[in-house]
């Protein structure tokens, strides 16, 4: 097998699998196509076919388009299980992957209440104020996938408002009004218990979330939980000393692009967890 | 002060696509076909081949590359386009696995990604958005949002009413100056070279269309005009709410239809 455009980049057998031929990389091109394919056709239908089966045909196509949407997420979801099952090592943060998280948190807020509102939800995300930073060792990759889950199940849950900040002992606090979370729920994010009513409903949601924090190294504390129903989760990050690990020279680094790429990320996490549970 | 003419040419961006999967490029080549805003020059299965198509003349504002072409490497190839004193906009497509190309594109001059999968719509819109001015890409969110709630409105395309509406609306978003409908529709008319008269009554025949389409998008225009389900919304109404809805979802600065009266 040749070497691809970007192999040389790559520094694990592991990230070069994922790449060419991976259970992710695959699913990904074969949706990628039925999506090309899907937008080639709306377009040849709207400019040449007669009406009523233009609007008929375009209806079907729409309605295809969304449930595509659902499946790529499934199928997404299912590929990071297995990844997770199979080769744990392949979900960890890499050692020099470090994230500002209270930046992170920001952006993440604004990245979903855009998304939010764009989907005439009701529900809004509150970020951590202030400039300050807080140096964890964290895969962004992985942030999103535990928290554009943890919005998408407030969503479903009736929550009208998530808050998202950090504490003086470092800790990183989520909150949300919705509806509390179920027993099993509730199992699976404390102890890792994977109740057979989880497995019948296929929320996989809860178990990516479950996964992510685990990938990342991150404890759970379980506090009281809210009177009258609302979700609080409270994690332990692995925190960085930054004057003890990074030269200083980061602190100077333009992030423009990555800022970009985060915020282009993100959306696309989000749009994906929300098609399902808010049906954009 | 004489006020500057407000004139919105959507403009072409060019486009070479290098991909080995065959059928990216062919699905590419179709859909491309009926595009207004992105020209495909060429699309093709190699680095190589799209260098040669550089080499002999060939320079678009924005190229596409598969991050699994397998025959260059990609800082030897930024480098060939600079020799030729070429430097397009280049865009990636991969999946999310690849993880460090954050700091590996910007060492070596690439400026954009898509992740697979993507559809024909997104990549196309990057392309634009990468090869067009701020102003033409404003211009591009506004048609491609209006050609979405159209469709969700079951609004055929074919009614001329369609594309005279869609150059109302890109006034009201994008020129800052506060026009009355009597206005918009003479700009409409001289542009597309018919009468006001014509230009209202194929904004009726728009407005009665979705009216009977009975779509839930239609509902929520409705009730975002403050009429009940179902009404038929004058011309004024119509301009003014798809405005509402157009400001709302894309970031423009928003603007007001007035009636003459008001004025």
């Amino acid at each position: 097998m040749s070497d691809g455009f970007f192999d040389a980049l790559w520094q694990s057998p592991e990230e070069k699998l994922a790449l060419r031929g991976g259970l992710k990389g695959r699913l990904a091109g074969e949706f990628c196509l039925l999506q090309a394919q899907v937008d080639a056709l709306m377009q040849q239908l709207d400019q040449y076919a007669p009406d009523p089966v233009r609007s008929t045909a375009l209806d079907i196509l729409v309605e295809m388009k969304k449930s595509l949407a659902v499946v790529e997420r499934l199928a997404d979801h299912a590929a990071k299980l297995a990844l997770g099952r199979t080769a744990a090592q392949y979900r960890r943060a890499p050692a020099d992957a470090m994230c500002d998280l209270i930046g992170y948190l920001q952006a993440f807020a604004a990245c979903a209440n855009e998304e939010l509102a764009a989907s005439r939800s009701k529900m809004r995300v509150e970020a951590p104020q202030g400039t300050g930073s807080f140096w964890v060792a964290a895969d962004e990759a992985l942030l999103d996938d535990l928290l554009a889950n943890l919005i998408s199940n407030a969503a479903a849950n009736g929550a009208t408002r998530v808050a998202l900040h950090c504490t003086q002992q470092k800790h990183f606090v989520y909150e949300d009004d919705s509806r509390g979370p179920e027993d099993w729920a509730a199992d699976l994010l404390r102890d890792g218990r994977v109740d057979q009513r989880i497995v019948e409903g296929g929320f996989v949601g809860l178990l990516i979330v479950r996964m992510a924090f685990e990938s990342l190294g991150w404890g759970l504390i379980w506090p009281e939980q809210p009177q009258g129903g609302g979700l609080r989760l409270e994690f332990c990050p692995v925190v960085e000393e930054l004057e003890k690990t990074t030269p200083p020279v980061i602190l100077l680094e333009d992030d423009t692009i990555k800022r970009y790429i985060r915020e282009q990320r993100l959306h696309r996490a989000l749009q994906r967890e929300l098609v399902a549970t808010l049906g954009q | 002060m004489p006020q500057e003419e407000f004139v919105y040419q959507p403009g072409k961006v060019g486009l070479i696509l290098a991909d080995s999967d065959e059928r990216i490029c062919r699905l590419a080549a179709l859909y491309a076909q009926d595009h207004s805003s992105v020209e495909l020059c060429a699309a093709v299965g190699s680095a190589r081949d799209l260098l040669e198509l550089v080499q002999r003349g060939l320079r678009p504002q924005v190229l596409v590359l598969d991050s699994l072409l397998s025959d260059l490497r990609p800082a030897w190839f930024v480098q060939q386009l600079a020799r030729m004193e070429y430097h397009p906009q280049i865009i990636v497509t991969g999946t999310e696995n690849l993880r460090r190309w954050n700091e590996s594109f910007l060492e070596i001059g690439i400026q954009s990604f898509v992740v697979k999968p993507y559809g024909m719509e997104e990549l196309f819109a990057e392309v634009y958005r990468q090869g067009a001015n701020p102003a033409m890409w404003a211009g591009y969110c506004v048609r491609e949002r209006y050609r979405e709630l159209m469709y969700s409105m079951k609004c055929s395309r074919r009614l001329s009413g369609w594309k005279y509406l869609e150059r109302i609306l890109l006034r009201t978003t994008l020129d800052p100056e506060n026009l009355i409908a009597k206005e918009l529709y003479l700009y409409v008319a001289e542009e597309q070279r018919t009468t006001v008269r014509a230009v209202t009554a194929a904004l009726q025949r728009v407005s009665a269309s979705l009216c009977e389409g009975k779509t839930d998008a239609y509902a929520i225009l409705c009730r975002s005009a403050g009429k009940p389900v179902g009404s038929r919304l004058s011309n004024l109404e119509l301009i003014s709410v798809l405005t509402e809805e157009l400001t709302r979802t894309i970031p423009l600065p928003a603007r007001t239809v007035k009636k003459e009266k008001d004025r």
